[in-house]
């Protein structure tokens, strides 16, 4: 396929990377992973910048926040031992789910986060995690949180104007409750029909707080208000689970407009978020 | 050869130089702007990396890149650049083949063959990293390579012997 690649480019830190994004604004291509595939280049791009030698692939902690480095393999986000203990585990099983084991290897958080993909299972993690993107353009460092950087809008920026360095979740997720499914042909099949994410804290056997996210059902991964104000100040029981079930599934019927082609994913997506609010809060 | 510091490579007329340790060995490549890894590879004669989906989805085209396994039909050439290709050819030969490869044919896990490179490669990085896997742990790093002739359970079988007889002879 025809292509206008005028140069390759291997930058070795966050700031040549950065500078390389300002100085050919919509012209480069950012690859790190690899996952995506080579053949689709738009004619726009004269440059493509590897950016696999800059160093973000840190995991770490410090008293406010857990930091992601963004170029983190799925592979290396599973087997990390501070990711195992963060909030019953969830990123780090997260991780687990995506794909196959050469995707594991390839694929980085930061991909993940910036290439917008209903089905990615990341951002729906993140979003339950109140984490932020953490960004630069080479001059100043921006945090974007979630639910702001998922929209359209803000995501077209990264790449382009952005480059995204870290992902940070707040330390206080550390001991929440936790925990995530998905619906889908097998374990790792990237193809889910619905993937959901309860994380919270509880006090007394009472929700003191939640957030249920939703991916793959809808463009974008979301936060089902409805469903979360079911359970805060509730028992954890499973009735509360099923209220909150229930709830996911009328909230996902008006926000498909009552689509039929998405009738079973939001039933199914119901009877999922009813399951993962029992494991989230189980003892 | 040095994967840091890969600087900047420029192209011209749609092409660009390349050096790619493949197996061992510094190779020089120009290739196009827009070749992907398995195509230049098979050009070079490494016939063992396979073209199957073409789409990252199969596993057949699957090469260790300085040590991780990665799917070439997904990456630019360009990426390989300053970094280390292991294909199969780099593995084993039919007069001395690699112990993984002893243990596919022993444990009857080859039959058309047409993803056992792909396989033997996703074997040895798994190997690599730990050496006395678990038959869940083998299933899922060969979760990626997709077979149509056998049930996966010879070649998990084929895995296994090949742990064994890799810990026996270092040992």
């Amino acid at each position: 396929m025809k292509n206008n690649i005028r140069q390759f480019c291997f930058p070795t830190s966050v700031a040549e990377a950065a500078r390389l994004l300002s100085r050919a604004k919509g012209k480069v291509l950012v690859v790190a992973g690899g996952t995506r595939l080579t053949r689709n280049i738009s004619p726009q791009v004269e440059i493509v910048a590897d950016i696999s030698d800059v160093p973000l692939k840190h995991i770490k902690a410090d008293k406010k926040w857990l930091k992601i480095g963004a170029l983190c393999t799925f592979d290396e986000m599973e087997k990390s031992p501070l990711l195992a203990k963060w909030a019953c585990g969830v990123i780090a099983q997260t991780a687990a789910f995506v794909s196959n084991a050469p995707a594991r290897h390839m694929g980085t958080v930061g991909g993940n986060v910036v290439r917008p993909h209903p089905l990615n299972n990341l951002p729906a993690v993140f979003l339950a995690l109140d984490a932020v993107a953490v960004a630069t353009d080479g001059r100043k460092e921006k945090s974007f949180p979630f639910a702001e950087i998922l929209k359209p809008e803000v995501m077209r920026e990264f790449g382009s104007k952005y480059l995204l360095t870290e992902i940070r979740v707040p330390a206080v997720t550390k001991s929440w409750s936790a925990a995530t499914d998905r619906l889908a042909a097998t374990k790792t099949d990237w193809e889910a029909w619905a993937n959901c994410v309860v994380v919270g804290a509880k006090k007394d056997g009472r929700c003191l707080d939640v957030r249920i996210v939703l991916g793959a059902v809808l463009p974008r991964a979301t936060r089902m208000a409805e469903a979360e104000a079911c359970l805060l100040g509730q028992p954890c029981d499973e009735s509360a689970a099923w209220a909150a079930g229930f709830a996911v599934t009328a909230e996902l019927q008006r926000l498909t407009n009552a689509s039929e082609a998405k009738a079973y994913a939001c039933e199914v997506a119901g009877v999922l978020a009813r399951r993962v609010v029992i494991a989230a809060f189980q003892d | 050869m040095a994967k840091k510091g890969r600087g900047v490579l420029k192209v011209v007329d749609g092409q660009l130089d390349i050096v790619i340790q493949i197996n061992g060995k510094d190779v020089s490549l120009r290739v196009g702007a827009g070749d992907n890894l398995l195509d230049t590879l098979r050009a070079q004669g490494f016939k063992g990396v396979k073209k199957g989906c073409d789409n990252g989805d199969c596993g057949t085209c699957l090469i260790l890149l300085d040590g991780k396994p990665s799917l070439a039909c997904l990456l630019f050439a360009a990426q390989a650049h300053g970094r280390k290709v292991l294909t199969i050819e780099g593995l084993g030969s039919t007069d001395k083949p690699h112990p993984i490869q002893t243990a596919f044919v022993e444990a009857g896990a080859v039959q058309c063959g047409f993803c056992i490179p792909g396989m033997v490669l996703a074997a040895k990085a798994l190997l690599d990293e730990n050496p006395d896997p678990d038959e869940p742990a083998v299933r899922r790093a060969l979760d990626g390579n997709l077979c149509r002739c056998t049930g996966y359970v010879k070649q998990v079988e084929g895995v296994l012997l090949a742990a064994r007889k890799l810990r026996a002879g270092s040992e």
